[in-house]
């Protein structure tokens, strides 16, 4: 999930979080509650199938002992001595339903030794119904049994032992019903009601019941629906939730027989229903403060956040004079003093950066700033360029040392934007010259023809100054140039203290000789062989074969005329003749070659080349060399 | 009355002495699981419902230490039983069987009447006081008669020769008396006897600790 704010994402985050805490923890206290209430249901459900298994227990061996007993009265015993029919009924009416009334019991039978009817206080009965009740009674050793049958429709418990009277052998079978004998005192004793269950290898039947025929009606659908587990379960009786468990008392012949009893989960669930309304208004509660919470902590955070980054926005622009105003102790203030820091520092930063752009070129300062500034160098090509002002002496004379400066900068200020418009870089003013270099620190390709196109243009500039200069009643200024290209180390020299960014190598030097030079050929730029080659863009004029002072090999020299692209049929031509001119003159025919120079000469006023060639093979037909002589210049000029 | 009884003895010794003809039964009773039968009553009735010629007598039956002394006592038709009480404290005869429904109301000593057993058929004795007390009078009418001792032997003397039915019973017989026809011959004549018998049922004294599983 994306959010656009922190607030949001902590309100979002917080909220999901407790809410997902307090649905499971009402879920968790939900199911436990219901849960406890099942557990308390089973518990008062088997509490109450004991006290009715108790008290069935308890009421059959009050039987056997009372009727027992009755069975050794003499005067029962004579009774049945009789022999007559009318004669025991009466007898067992008196003597065991109505003496013995709290027994309650409703059916008292004699059978035989071998378990036929003899008599019966039930009119109803004409046989015994249930002789399997003797044929146990037969094997126990008391010769006692009891069993659970269903008569006139309910559950009847059945209780047989013997009369064992001199002369009597008998049978006595009692019976009292269940619903109206245990059921009902169990439901006084633990206030559940009780059905009993009987399942005669057919179907389910409910046979007696203390339920209210509402429940009861519902009950018997489940029953024979035949949904009832042998274990607990819960059931809808009257649209009422019960947990209902069934207890196995008894399997005889007739039928399967249990008990059922239910507990309401519904009513058992009430007072966890009351805690459930309080639990979820305390959550509600809960998640509303944590809400507010939440929202002023995040505002405590996003608010001064916000202002910081509005701040550090407004630095990034460049706008250092920012400061963050909030003052905090915790982590969110050390960060706005580390803003503020930061802004301050940039500032200073700001302000030495224009101090060394003043200082250095804009390029230099900024590979300066962008590397660690240590001593050491590469080795690049780069062309290097030298001026001076030829004639500084002079235009100094009759002026003040300050106008003298002033006159100086505005010739630098022209001649160094002419620099920089070829991608150049003042190196260093050296009293009223230049150095400048083109390919570092930035490397240029067509360093050569940037240098070259430099130069051509100081001359321009130099001639727009000297106009505003003559206006001015200032002697012009002339100026010569020189540019070689080649490998030279550049890098940061000097001490650890101090340094300079510059560049040294012989390459370096023979750019300064060919501007020493230029002033001998009359030439206002003079370039090396090294400059040629690496030029594409302008056509040359061979100057000469020189050896300058401090090198063993003799280089040629050249002079830029114009762009090849603007190179005049004329143009080339004079050029030509040129070449030729110069070709007689190292053939030693210096009579032709001083012709040609004349008549080029003539024609070019402009050119003191020529000139200079005019009179060198003036000189040399006048003064033939001796021995060798190799069309080289030695200079020992500077 | 022992040197009567002494007597009476030796005149049937005499008389099988006398009468060569005359023939001894020996029986030897027990029940199914082997057990000799003490009181085991064994008599012979004459086959096609002709009577054999007995005689009556007064016959005893003593209480002592609350109990029938002797327990089973045999006695012919129309005999009377009396029922003295050696105890010192009272008892209360009675039985309420079908061939004899009587009893001798609390008394102490020799009770004043004797009791005539008119009917064939067993009768059941116990005492209105004391439930434990059981006895059995056994009204035959044929004088060849006896009961098992310990060790389940029994011995009928001065029988005639001949076809007879021969009886038997014991308190703890499972069903009715068992009748057969017997073939007696002159000298001794013996049988072995196994009788089915019921487990007695306990009587109830007092409340029993046993689990009936509920």
């Amino acid at each position: 999930m994306q959010f656009k704010s922190f607030q949001s994402r902590l309100i979002v985050f917080f909220t999901l979080l407790l809410a997902l805490v307090l649905s499971s923890t009402f879920v968790v206290v939900n199911q436990k509650n219901i849960r406890n209430a099942e557990d308390t249901i089973l518990n008062d459900l088997a509490i109450t199938a004991n006290a009715f298994s108790e008290l069935r227990k308890s009421r059959i061996e009050s039987l056997y002992e009372l009727v027992g007993s009755t069975t050794r009265d003499f005067a029962f015993l004579g009774a049945i001595g009789t022999r007559d029919n009318k004669t025991i009924i009466d007898a067992m009416n008196n003597n065991i339903i109505d003496r013995i009334f709290s027994l309650q019991t409703s059916l008292v039978i004699l059978l035989n030794e071998k378990g036929d009817l003899i008599a019966s206080t039930n009119e109803q009965i004409k046989k015994n119904y249930w002789p399997w009740l003797v044929t146990q009674a037969q094997s126990d050793e008391y010769g006692e049994a009891d069993g659970i049958v269903q008569l006139n429709q309910v559950a009847t418990q059945l209780v047989i032992l013997p009369i064992n009277a001199r002369g009597i052998e008998a049978w006595i079978m009692v019976g009292f019903p269940i619903e109206e004998v245990l059921i009902a005192e169990t439901k006084n004793i633990t206030r559940q009601d009780v059905s009993v269950l009987a399942y005669d290898q057919e179907e389910f039947a409910i046979w007696s019941s203390s339920l209210d025929n509402s429940f009861l009606e519902d009950l018997k659908v489940h029953v024979q629906a035949n949904t009832l587990s042998s274990k607990s379960q819960i059931i809808q009786l009257n649209n009422e939730r019960f947990v209902s468990v069934n207890k196995v008392l008894e399997e005889n012949p007739v039928a399967n027989i249990s008990i059922l009893m239910q507990g309401s989960l519904d009513k058992a669930l009430l007072p966890y229903e009351r805690l459930n309304q309080a639990l979820l208004l305390v959550f509600l509660v809960s998640l509303f403060s944590a809400l507010l919470a939440v929202y002023w902590l995040s505002r405590s955070i996003s608010k001064p956040l916000e202002h910081l980054s509005q701040s550090v926005k407004l630095i990034d622009k460049g706008d250092y004079s920012q400061r963050v105003s909030f003052v905090r102790q915790d982590e969110i203030g050390k960060l706005a003093e580390s803003v503020n820091n930061m802004a301050q520092g940039l500032a200073e930063k700001e302000q030495v950066r224009n101090l060394l752009g003043k200082v250095v070129s804009d390029e230099i300062a900024t590979e300066l700033l962008s590397k660690k500034v240590e001593l050491g160098g590469e080795e690049k090509i780069v062309s290097v360029l030298f001026s001076d002002v030829r004639n500084f002496t002079a235009m100094c004379e009759g002026a003040a040392p300050t106008e003298i400066l002033t006159r100086l900068n505005r010739y630098f200020n022209k001649i160094s934007l002419a620099i920089e418009n070829h991608s150049g870089v003042v190196d260093k003013y050296i009293g009223d010259a230049i150095m400048a270099l083109y390919g570092a620190p930035v490397s240029y390709s067509d360093c050569s023809d940037k240098a070259i196109a430099s130069a051509l243009e100081m001359i321009k500039a130099l001639d727009e100054l000297n106009i505003e200069f003559a206006n001015e009643g200032i002697s012009a200024l002339e100026i010569g140039i020189g540019i070689n290209s080649g490998e030279v180390v550049v890098g940061n020299m000097g001490s650890e203290q101090r340094m300079n960014y510059t560049v040294i190598g012989d390459n370096v030097n023979l750019a300064s000789r060919l501007e020493g030079l230029t002033k001998h050929y009359g030439c206002a730029i003079l370039l090396s062989e090294g400059t040629k080659k690496l030029s594409t863009l302008y056509t040359m004029r061979e100057v000469d074969k020189v050896k300058v002072k401090g090198k063993q090999e003799a280089v040629t020299i050249y002079e830029p005329v114009c762009l090849v692209s603007e190179l005049t049929e004329n143009l080339a031509f004079e050029l030509e003749q040129h070449a030729q001119a110069l070709d007689l003159y190292r053939k030693k025919n210096w009579k032709q070659a001083k012709e040609k120079f004349s008549q080029l000469g003539t024609q070019h006023p402009d050119v003191k080349l020529y000139h200079y060639y005019k009179e060198r093979c003036e000189s040399l037909i006048d003064s033939p060399p001796s021995g060798s002589w190799q069309a080289v210049t030695k200079l020992n000029t500077k | 009355m022992k040197t009567h009884l002494k007597l009476s003895i030796l005149c049937s010794c005499i008389c099988v002495g006398i009468v060569s003809q005359a023939a001894n039964l020996s029986a030897t009773i027990s029940n199914q699981s082997d057990t000799y039968l003490e009181d085991a009553v064994v008599y012979l009735t004459a086959t096609d419902g002709q009577t054999l010629e007995y005689t009556q007598k007064n016959e005893v039956v003593d209480q002592i230490n609350k109990q029938f002394v002797q327990k089973v006592k045999i006695v012919t038709v129309g005999s009377k039983v009396s029922f003295p009480n050696k105890d010192d404290i009272h008892h209360h005869v009675y039985s309420f069987s079908e061939p004899k429904n009587f009893e001798l109301p609390l008394y102490e000593g020799v009770p004043s009447e004797l009791v005539e057993f008119p009917k064939k058929g067993v009768v059941s004795l116990g005492c209105n006081i004391h439930d434990w007390m059981k006895g059995y009078v056994v009204v035959v009418d044929t004088p060849y008669y006896a009961k098992s001792t310990k060790n389940g032997s029994l011995e009928i003397s001065g029988i005639t020769p001949g076809n007879y039915i021969i009886n038997y019973w014991h308190p703890n017989l499972q069903g009715a008396p068992q009748q057969e026809p017997i073939q007696i011959k002159a000298g001794n004549n013996s049988l072995v006897k196994q009788l089915k018998t019921k487990t007695k049922i306990k009587a109830r004294r007092a409340p029993r600790g046993r689990d009936r599983g509920y």
